[in-house]
């Protein structure tokens, strides 16, 4: 059993949503949602979280999975991610490697493989770590969410689910339920990590970039940066710089500078301020040249 | 006479493998007992703080609480080198961290809810935590609050000689010849500092202790401590025991590196255990609680040198170990390392001050190399500055200066058997490293380089302490070997099955080697100071050849001839005019009509050890015998992000002679690995009010497998003279060079000194930063 500094609290884990919106209504405050409990079983320990009822998502199995749905007349084909999927599913999809590769490229790069079978992809969001590796992929792949409540559902975009550090713009009796990634064929995606461990480390810095060229020249480019401010963030001054240039390493780097000069990077035990500007240009220029590799 | 290939110079598996691998090793926490008591410890919040008042009687509203313990139930102080330690903290706290009220009772969670009822009142107080200026020796800042008023009234061991009035708690200091003259006389000067954060001993086994007041009058400690026999007296000391009344039993052990050498919670326990009614008390240490029992030493490190023609003609260096708030055996430390401070080469003129230096931190003890890797990154990355400033080859300069065979020590002692040429030799050849000819730098495109580096190191061992063993030898020619060396995870209980297994040519599978008993086992100073193989291992075989001269001479008698024509082969007694095999068992009835055990006893008793002098810190024979080792390291360096991989360690060290290769090669790697660690990413953070920041797996950072490089273990053989079959030691020696060599790889790329370890990114992009913006300033 997950022990919480100092107290005891409920523990329940409904199979249903009937089940768990009646445990919503009827709960009042205090009521935190378990998925893998890597971050969560660590925050009630330690005292930084605390809950009354800790309500246990896995009893919802259809939470879990990874399926396409193929492009239609008029509408693009897309994933769709349970948020109860664990990072090392991602990891190992063949659909998502060929072609959202930025994400399983992030999941094999979280925590160790232990961390990877217990952890989700809806944690890794609502957690709301700045650095959540799963996050900068996800914002270059345009993902939105579906939300779920006992008063109904909402989709909204993945950049809209963070207010800052620790913090989501999540209704309290709110759920991330499902992930779903739009799919544009002719893209190239990558993501890369920055960290003062090879493994089992929180990135200081990490980087996702997506990339479309036509005739050469840059079509459709997005940039995402964890660690560069309070949030996962979209370098839309470096993406605006790029769109329509030619795909060169010069123009990768003076983007970095760019992107460098749109973060608001905090100084953490893990790294300073000044490290991580110093760092911003060179993992946005690497991390759009390997982009860029993935489309030839 | 050997069995198979399972004597000296083998490597048969190691004989306890298999119960790690299968889960049946026990642990201390493993072991079960009738009606035990969970202890836990209440500790300070404050670094420095006055305890005006405890009251603990709020404990007994808890269900189950059976025990409870403050300093001013406990008497007595006790420490390693310096008796200046309370067993829970009595009028002051020294350390956020530091025991002040433990509690026993029936389960762990009343011990813990129990420890929330107890009041202290705290009146916070002044606390230092740089070890240069709690040693009053920063300019500015000349007056600073004593840790220890009473400092030269406790009882004390020779070797540590502290300052009166002062934080020191020893200060060693070594003269030989002349350095200012030397200096004046030099081609060239160079003045630099160093810097080795605290780090962490980070056993897989955090500590755990179970004492008990037996009925019979005896008090029973099980505990994971390396040294069985420096526990037993001062438990004794301590509780007014005599040692035949304070049994140690030391169960499997999950790693030591020094950081269970020393007596540590033991104390504490037994103080509950005696408030029992002879029920056995266990506290098991959670891993925030383990990294805050003990650490490494932190250390500050003045070098100067001078070279002349290439060779290096002076040296001075100064040294402050922060030993934190009880000295344990920092003053050991600073003497250790200080006699060996001036690194492997022949130095004519030789200053060396090293001050081991209280300061409101937690405790520092030992750690694998005893401040071998701390002065060996200062004088190692120093020794290619120096080369560079004579422009010569990193690897030639060491080649032309490092001690050998005949050279006088920095202490006046004639050195024998010095494979240190031999090691830089080794890695050179490996690493395809002509010496003169140092590979240039490898671009690789991006800012990333890759490039190679050297550095080298030694090691003494300690004086001539001793070490007995006995080898019994049953009928039916199965084996116990009694010795209280701990194996903890380096593989000596195999060492001394297979020496037996040599002297006897009983199989290793019949041979068994006891885990430490001060009740069973004979005594052994410590396992410390890569000591095992040398002196326990000299009892055993000692031991192990008495047993066999006992069997030949029954052999002579029952086949009617001289003893030593007995031979042994697989297991069974030779007739040496038949060549018939006769098992143990039978020779004995035939000899003695059976019922008796074969005993054999052997000693390490060294001759010759000296001391070093107080004042110019030389002795002639301090050590009994010295270890060295090299590494070439092949780094890529990454010049935009600061990030390192480390490709390949070639690590060579000199053992004398591998008893056994593979688990020297395994010695080597997990050295090395520890080396990077210290080197590359662990270090203790404290916060301005001295409380550790990171203490978890989470936050501080060790090297996962995926971390670790390829290492390219290399054995170099110089037999001592008396070493049993030639073999030194070797558990120390291979963490000092890992990370200069590193360093010194990372440098031939940027040209930037980085002085402070570790070598994190985020250290070294910052560095070049800075060091460019000095360039383009100057
Ligand atoms: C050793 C270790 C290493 C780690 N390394 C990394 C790393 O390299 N990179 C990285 O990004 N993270 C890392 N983490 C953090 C953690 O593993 C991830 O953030 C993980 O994805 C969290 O998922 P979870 O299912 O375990 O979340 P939980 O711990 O169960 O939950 C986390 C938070 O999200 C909420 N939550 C969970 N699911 C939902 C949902 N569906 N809807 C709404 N709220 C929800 C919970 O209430 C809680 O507040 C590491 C953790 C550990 C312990």
């Amino acid at each position: 059993m997950i022990e919480q500094r100092g107290k005891g609290y409920e523990y329940c884990r409904p199979g249903s949503w009937e089940e768990l919106a009646a445990i919503l209504c009827k709960a009042e405050a205090g009521v935190m949602f378990l998925a893998g409990g890597t971050d969560l079983a660590v925050d009630l320990r330690t005292g930084k979280k605390s809950c009354a009822h800790l309500v246990d998502l896995k009893g919802l199995t259809e939470l879990q999975g990874i399926a396409e749905t193929a492009a239609e007349e008029g509408k693009k084909g897309e994933i769709c991610i349970g948020s109860l999927t664990s990072i090392h599913q991602l990891e190992i999809n063949p659909l998502l490697q060929e072609k959202a590769a930025a994400l399983p490229e992030a999941a094999c790069q979280l925590g160790s493989r232990q961390v990877r079978n217990r952890a989700t992809l809806g944690g890794n969001l609502a957690n709301a770590s700045p650095t959540a590796d799963t996050a900068a992929p996800l914002l270059v792949l345009d993902a939105f969410l579906e939300l779920w409540s006992p008063s109904g559902s909402r989709h909204i975009p993945v950049e809209d689910l963070w207010q800052k550090a620790g913090k989501t713009f999540l209704a309290a009796d709110e759920i991330i339920r499902q992930i779903t990634l739009p799919l544009a064929p002719g893209r190239g995606t990558a993501f890369m990590k920055l960290g003062p461990r090879q493994a089992m480390d929180i990135a200081i810095i990490n980087a996702a970039a997506s990339l479309e060229l036509e005739d050469g020249r840059i079509s459709q480019v997005r940039i995402a940066l964890g660690g560069a401010g309070e949030r996962p963030l979209r370098m839309k001054q470096a993406e605006a710089f790029l769109l329509g240039k030619e795909a060169t390493a010069e123009h990768f780097a003076q983007a970095g500078v760019l992107a460098a000069q749109e973060s608001s990077p905090r100084s953490s035990r893990r790294a300073s301020r000044e490290y991580r500007l110093a760092t911003i240009p060179v993992l946005t220029e690497r991390v759009l040249l390997k982009a860029l590799s993935r489309l030839s | 006479m050997t069995y198979k290939h399972e004597g000296v110079g083998e490597a048969p598996l190691r004989i306890d493998g298999d119960i790690k691998v299968l889960g049946k090793a026990e642990y201390v926490q493993d072991l079960e007992y009738a009606n035990l008591l969970e202890a836990a410890v209440l500790t300070s919040p404050y670094a420095s703080a006055k305890i005006l008042a405890i009251d603990v009687s709020g404990v007994w509203q808890v269900e189950g609480v059976k025990a409870v313990v403050t300093g001013r139930d406990v008497d007595g102080l006790y420490g390693t080198t310096v008796q200046d330690r309370p067993v829970l903290a009595r009028d002051r706290v020294r350390y956020a961290g530091e025991p002040v009220a433990a509690v026993a009772a029936i389960n762990k969670a009343a011990a813990m809810l129990a420890l929330t009822k107890i009041r202290v009142e705290y009146e916070e107080t002044i606390a230092v935590f740089d070890p240069e200026e709690a040693a009053g020796m920063k300019e500015d800042k000349k007056t600073v609050p004593l840790l220890h008023e009473n400092l030269m009234d406790y009882e004390r061991e020779i070797t540590a000689m502290p300052v009166a009035g002062s934080n020191i708690c020893s200060h060693f200091k070594l003269r030989k010849g002349d350095v200012e003259k030397a200096f004046s006389e030099a081609d060239f000067v160079l003045e630099e500092e160093y810097e080795v954060p605290r780090n962490h001993h980070c056993c897989i086994e955090p500590y755990g202790v179970v004492a008990q007041m037996e009925r019979e009058g005896t008090l029973h400690i099980w505990t994971c401590n390396q040294s069985p026999y420096v526990l037993q007296r001062n438990l004794a000391a301590l509780f007014g025991l005599s040692w035949n009344q304070v049994r140690v039993t030391i169960p499997t052990l999950g790693g030591g590196f020094g950081s269970k050498i020393y007596p540590s919670l033991e104390p504490l326990v037994v103080a509950l255990a005696q408030k029992t009614d002879h029920r056995p008390v266990r506290l098991l240490l959670s891993r925030e609680e383990e990294f805050l029992r003990i650490t490494n030493h932190g250390c500050k490190i003045k070098i100067k040198s001078g070279v002349k023609e290439g060779k290096v003609t002076a040296r001075q260096m100064a040294a402050y170990w922060d030993t934190g708030a009880y000295a344990d055996c920092g003053p050991l430390v600073a003497r250790n390392s200080g006699f060996t401070f001036a690194g492997p080469y022949k130095i004519d003129n030789v200053k060396l001050d090293a001050y081991s230096v209280y300061t409101n931190l937690p405790v520092a003890t030992a750690f694998r190399g005893y401040g071998i890797p701390h002065v060996t990154w200062a004088y190692e990355l120093h020794t290619d500055r120096l080369a560079e400033k004579a422009g010569i080859d990193p690897l030639q300069f060491r080649l032309d200066n490092v001690i050998q065979t005949g050279d006088i020590s920095h202490t006046g002692e004639e050195m024998q058997a010095v494979g240190m040429k031999g090691c830089l030799e080794a890695v050179a050849e490996a690493a395809g490293w002509q010496p003169g000819q140092r590979p240039a730098p490898v671009d690789l495109g991006n800012g990333r380089y890759r490039s190679l580096g050297v550095a080298c190191s030694w090691k003494g061992s300690m004086r001539h302490y001793g070490s007995s063993a006995t080898v019994r030898i049953m009928e039916e020619g199965s084996v116990e070997v009694n010795v209280s060396n701990v194996d903890m995870g380096q593989g000596s209980s195999t060492i001394f099955a297979q020496m037996v297994a040599e002297e006897t040519g009983i199989p290793l599978s019949k041979i068994r080697v006891q885990h430490p008993d001060t009740f069973i086992t004979p005594y052994d100073r410590t396992t410390s100071a890569s000591r095992g193989t040398f002196h326990a291992g000299t009892a055993v075989m000692e031991a192990a050849k008495d047993a066999w001269r006992q069997i030949q001479e029954y052999g002579a008698q029952v086949f009617g001839c001289r003893p030593e024509e007995v031979k042994s082969s697989e297991g069974k007694v030779l007739n040496p005019k038949t060549g018939e095999g006769l098992s143990i068992g039978k020779l004995i009835n035939q000899a003695v009509m059976g019922g008796i055990d074969i005993i054999g006893k052997g000693h390490s008793r060294m001759k010759g050890g000296t001391g070093l002098d107080k004042e110019t810190g030389q002795g002639a024979n301090p050590t009994s015998f010295w270890m060295y080792a090299a590494d070439i390291a092949e780094v890529e360096t990454d010049t935009r992000t600061g990030e390192l991989k480390v490709l390949k360690i070639y690590a060579a060290s000199d053992v004398g002679k591998a008893i056994n290769p593979v688990n020297c090669r395994q010695q080597i790697e997990g050295g090395v690995t520890m080396g990077l660690g210290i080197g590359l990413m662990e270090e203790m953070l404290f916060d301005e009010k001295g409380r550790l920041l990171n203490g978890n797996f989470h936050d501080y950072k060790i090297p996962t497998a995926v971390d670790v490089p390829e290492i390219i273990p290399l054995l170099v053989e110089v037999p001592h003279p008396l070493g049993p079959y030639g073999a030194k030691g070797l558990g120390e020696a291979p963490v000092g060079p890992a990370a200069p060599a590193v360093a010194n790889a990372v440098y031939q790329v940027t040209g930037i000194a980085v002085r402070r370890s570790p070598l994190r990114p985020e250290n070294l992009k910052l560095s070049w930063q800075k060091g460019k913006e000095a360039e383009l300033r100057d």
